[in-house]
């Protein structure tokens, strides 16, 4: 972490060695935490000793204090901490402001403690003016619009930030709010499908239990002693219940960590409001699962009761216990039709056609050092040489890896022409071949043509001169008539109007971002200032070996910093990692709710297959098949699964619709996830119930008629 | 019509042999009027489930119709079954959600004929044992009397020319026992195989034959002549 020394007094840390006073006032200091002076000095004193960062030019680090590591439930996270210097910072090109003054890098999080009482929305509202009156006019000059509408000033009050934290290295990844209310919603689905079973199973079996309804009545119990006894019963089962899930919490909250790549913890026992939300829910579900038995149970009829030789009643004909399958069924399909709408959708983004090939292609992580684009060409070099190499390429961006750049350009420099925003890749030669990006019009960059590198004039001279290559999406969006009409045209930077490019080539749309996003409009360049990601393409399955050469080269040219590669298809699988999780835990969700389903159902059957028995045996009588009986109750198992899918496909297809809208490419919705989901659902309650059914249809009919 | 000869029926539970039948031979014949009488627990319902096919005799012979059925796997015992027999219980064994007309009804409904006939069938005999206006009720709006015509009617509805009554008075009262004794008499009248299990002698004159069981064993058979 790269510091003001304000926040050392702005925020609290647990000293435990050394002291905080004026730590990071001076450049070559280093905090570290508690967890990283062990890792270097053992139980050795840190303070007093030194350590060698690499980032920010080579230098030696004095430790001047050790703090306690920050606990898991803070956002800020660092092992070493420095203090703030343009040096980090370097420009991304000779010539360009550093990190700390350019205007145009907006990487840091600002701390406002604001004094008791101070209204931040109306702090807020003064913020356009202030940028206005602070930010200087030379950027006004390029940009040509005021400040305010260049920039925006965000406030988050610290509590929320965990939630809508923007990305940013020092902090811990935040959770996304929509998800937390997703999986929420899910959460309370399924507790619903529980609750569901719950009141069934007990109001089908409270039958059982009219004889001891009735004898209690008969003693002189009230209603409403009744009601209390069944309520508590339920509210035992629900204290029970939630015991287990708490035991359960923590035995998978580790594993549910590293799923998400979060840091989770509960405190139990030092969060009172956790406490009381967790009692609330007991109470909530509890009386929501408890109250509708209880109260059937205690007014069934004493005198029917004791009369009916099975103690039991008909009374309902169970119309409620149905909806509420229909219910649970409807739930189960709609979370397992959104699984197969998300899985395909992320198969889809997996394999679909890129523009480029991303497999057995390496990328060579920069290193944050600033010689690194420097020496990085010798280690090009170096790997061009080995036989298991195919190609070798630079760029200032690589798909999946980030280094996204925009400019806007214009067709002339008069005053009327319209600026048109294109994403700008600066090239090596070899990038297209490398990427085995085909090229539909013109010609690829070659060393042959000398303007095909960018010119540059010097330090002073802000001219610019070079070819450049667009993709068949600019050539839409500068509005050429084709690609080979754009051939040998002349575009102009806007902010840059002196520098012309010239159209040599056009090369197919790429996706270089996620699937989420629109295709851009590019230019690429051979522009060697900015060439920070090297990457190769190998021949398939020998990259261990390359890797492995790799390492070797670059223990030599960057002796004290780590080698970060990336494989280009797992960087662009990284982009869809959110949505595969979701996918898991959704699949997860939606299996338990299956499963919490199919045991109701599993219940309910043998309650209504058993109130049938007598009907069947008489229907085996009168001559009825074992298909026949097969086929009449496996159609009342089937009935309420098929009304579930008609609720559950338009509420899925709505929401799954809003989700796909997301994505700029996507599958087209059709009935098949739908359909699967659907006949899954029903085959799983077939299996349910089918062993009941099975039984039933080939017993006996004098079984059934014997003991009347 | 059916022949039993040598026919034993055991049952094993947790060891406990039960004989219920024990070498019984009787013989029907078709058009027969035939009671049978004996104490709680001698076999009589035994007897009648193996003759209505709902169970299989464990040794001996069962000529029905002159196909020897005794071995015969539940589904072709089911088909001759639904073809040929009618039942009526003590408990008269409606169908509690189904209205009177549909609980006639279910005695077709495994037989292959079309909704239609079905319903013509139904009705022709609701009116022959006299139900006819209560079609529409169910069966816990009737009286037991009614109830069991029902079931008389479910018997013979889909022409069988036999029917197995197994104490079919046992829970009405006098009355209307007799009530359904004289329509057994009258379907008697018209060619129908009838025999029934019955604890009144007086019923039992009904009859044209009474066989006596005890232990599983016959003991007599009474004949009579024709009323
Ligand atoms: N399924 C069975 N399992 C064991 N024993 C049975 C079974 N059915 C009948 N029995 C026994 O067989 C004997 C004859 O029974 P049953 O035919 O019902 O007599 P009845 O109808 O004459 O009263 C009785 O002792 C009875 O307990
Ligand atoms: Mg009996």
């Amino acid at each position: 972490m790269i510091a003001d020394p304000a926040l050392l007094t702005m925020f609290d840390f647990q000293v435990l060695e050394g002291s905080l006073d004026n730590a990071l006032s001076r450049p070559t200091n280093v905090i570290l935490s508690r967890s990283l002076a062990q890792k270097y000095f053992g139980n050795t004193p840190a303070v007093g000793q030194t350590v060698f960062l690499t980032q920010g030019g080579d230098e030696t680090f004095n430790v001047v204090a050790v703090v306690e590591d920050i606990p898991a439930t803070s956002h800020l996270d660092f092992d070493l901490a420095v203090p703030m210097a343009p040096r980090y910072f370097v420009p991304t090109a000779p010539g360009r402001a550093n990190g700390l003054e350019n205007w145009g890098s907006l990487s840091f999080l600002t701390y406002i403690e604001f004094k008791q009482g101070v209204n931040v929305a109306a702090f807020a509202q003064q913020m356009p003016a202030f940028l206005d009156r602070h930010v200087p006019d030379t950027i006004r000059e390029i940009v040509k619009i005021a400040p305010s509408e260049l920039f925006r000033m965000q406030f988050i009050p610290l509590p929320d930030i965990h939630l809508e934290s923007p990305a940013s290295g020092t902090t811990r990844p935040s959770g996304d709010i929509e998800s937390i209310y997703a999986f929420l919603g899910i959460a309370i689905l399924i507790m619903a499908i529980a609750i569901i079973n719950f009141i069934n199973l007990s109001t089908a079996y409270a039958s059982r239990r009219g004889k001891e309804v009735a004898v209690r009545k008969v003693v002189g119990a009230k209603k409403s002693d009744l009601m209390v006894q069944f309520l508590g019963e339920a509210g035992l089962m629900v204290v029970l219940a939630l015991l287990l899930g708490l035991v359960l919490v923590e035995v998978t909250l580790p594993w549910y960590g590293t799923l998400t790549a979060k840091i989770l913890q509960i405190d139990f026992a030092n969060d009172p409001l956790l406490l009381m939300g967790l009692a609330g829910l007991a109470v909530v579900v509890g009386l929501g699962a408890g109250l509708y038995p209880a109260f059937v149970l205690s007014h069934f009829k004493p005198v029917v009761m004791l009369k009916s030789s099975s103690g039991s009643v008909e009374g309902n004909k169970g119309g409620l216990r149905w909806f509420l399958v229909v219910v649970q069924f409807a739930i189960s399909i709609g979370l397992i039709a959104a699984t197969a709408i998300l899985y395909a959708q992320t198969r889809y983004a997996q394999t679909k056609e890129l523009g480029f090939d991303k497999e057995n292609v390496l990328v060579v992580m920069p290193n944050g050092d600033a010689r690194f684009s420097q020496t990085s060409e010798q280690l090009m070099e170096r790997l061009k040489r080995y036989p298991d190499v195919i190609d070798v390429t630079k760029s200032s961006a690589v798909p999946g890896g980030g280094g996204q750049a925009n400019t806007t350009v214009r067709l002339s420099d008069a005053e009327t022409s319209e600026p048109i925003p294109l994403r700008t890749v600066n090239v090596d030669f070899n990038f297209f071949e490398t990427l085995k990006m085909p090229i539909v019009a013109g010609r690829s960059f070659s060393e042959e043509y000398s303007g095909d590198i960018t010119v540059d004039f010097g330090e002073n001279d802000r001219r610019e001169q070079s070819n450049a290559i667009i993709n068949v999406r600019a050539v839409r969006m500068l509005g050429f008539a084709s690609a080979e009409d754009a051939i040998g045209k002349t575009i102009l930077h806007s902010r840059n109007p002196v520098s012309a490019l010239t159209i040599v080539g056009v090369v197919a749309d790429a996706h270089f971002q996620s699937l989420r996003t629109e295709i851009d409009p590019d230019l690429y360049r051979i522009d060697r200032r900015n060439l920070i990601f090297p990457s190769l393409r190998v021949k398939a399955g020998r990259d261990t070996q390359v890797l492995a050469a790799i390492k070797n080269d670059w223990k030599e040219l960057f002796p004290n910093a780590p080698l970060q590669t990336l494989y280009m298809d797992e960087g662009l699988d990284q982009l869809y990692a959110q949505d595969k999780l979701r996918g898991m835990m959704l699949g997860t969700f939606a299996s338990l709710a299956v499963l919490v389903s199919c045991l109701g159902l599993l219940g309910l059957s043998s309650f209504t297959i058993e109130q049938r028995t007598k009907e069947i045996g008489l229907r085996k009588v009168m001559g009825a098949s074992m298909p026949n009986i097969m086929r009449l109750l496996l159609w009342q198992f089937t009935k309420p699964v098929l009304i579930a899918n008609v609720i559950a496909w338009p509420i899925v297809w709505y929401f799954m619709g809003e989700w796909l809208s997301g994505f700029a490419y996507r599958i087209d919705m059709d009935l098949l996830p739908f359909a699967l989901a659907g006949v899954f659902a029903l085959v799983i309650a077939w299996f349910t119930v089918g062993l009941h059914v099975l039984k039933t249809a080939k017993s006996s009919p004098i079984n059934a008629l014997r003991y009347e | 019509m059916l022949k039993l000869h040598n026919l034993s029926k055991y049952y094993r539970t947790d060891e406990v042999e039960t004989v219920a039948l024990d070498n019984v031979n009787i013989e029907i014949e078709s058009g027969e009027f035939v009671a049978i009488m004996g104490p709680s627990g001698c076999g009589k319902s035994t007897l009648l489930n193996i003759v209505g096919m709902l169970d299989s005799p464990s040794e001996g012979d069962y000529i029905f119709m002159g196909e020897n059925v005794a071995g015969y796997p539940e589904s072709k015992l089911s088909n001759i079954r639904k073809q040929n027999i009618g039942f009526i219980f003590q408990s008269f064994n409606l169908i509690d959600e189904l209205t009177v007309e549909e609980n006639i009804e279910l005695a077709l409904l495994y037989h292959n004929i079309p909704a239609s006939e079905r319903r013509e069938r139904v009705a022709k005999v609701m009116d022959k044992v006299g139900i006819a206006h209560r079609a529409k009720h169910m069966p816990s709006q009737l009286s037991g009397g009614q109830q069991q015509r029902v079931a008389v009617a479910r018997a013979v509805v889909g022409d069988q020319a036999m029917i197995l009554a197994d104490e079919p008075t046992g829970n009405l009262d006098s009355a209307h026992g007799q009530e359904v004794m004289e329509m057994l008499q009258s379907l008697n009248a018209e060619g129908t195989t009838i025999v029934m299990v019955t604890h009144s002698p007086a019923h039992a004159d009904y009859a044209r034959r009474t066989i006596n069981l005890f232990d599983g064993h016959v003991v007599t058979e009474d004949l009579r002549a024709a009323v």
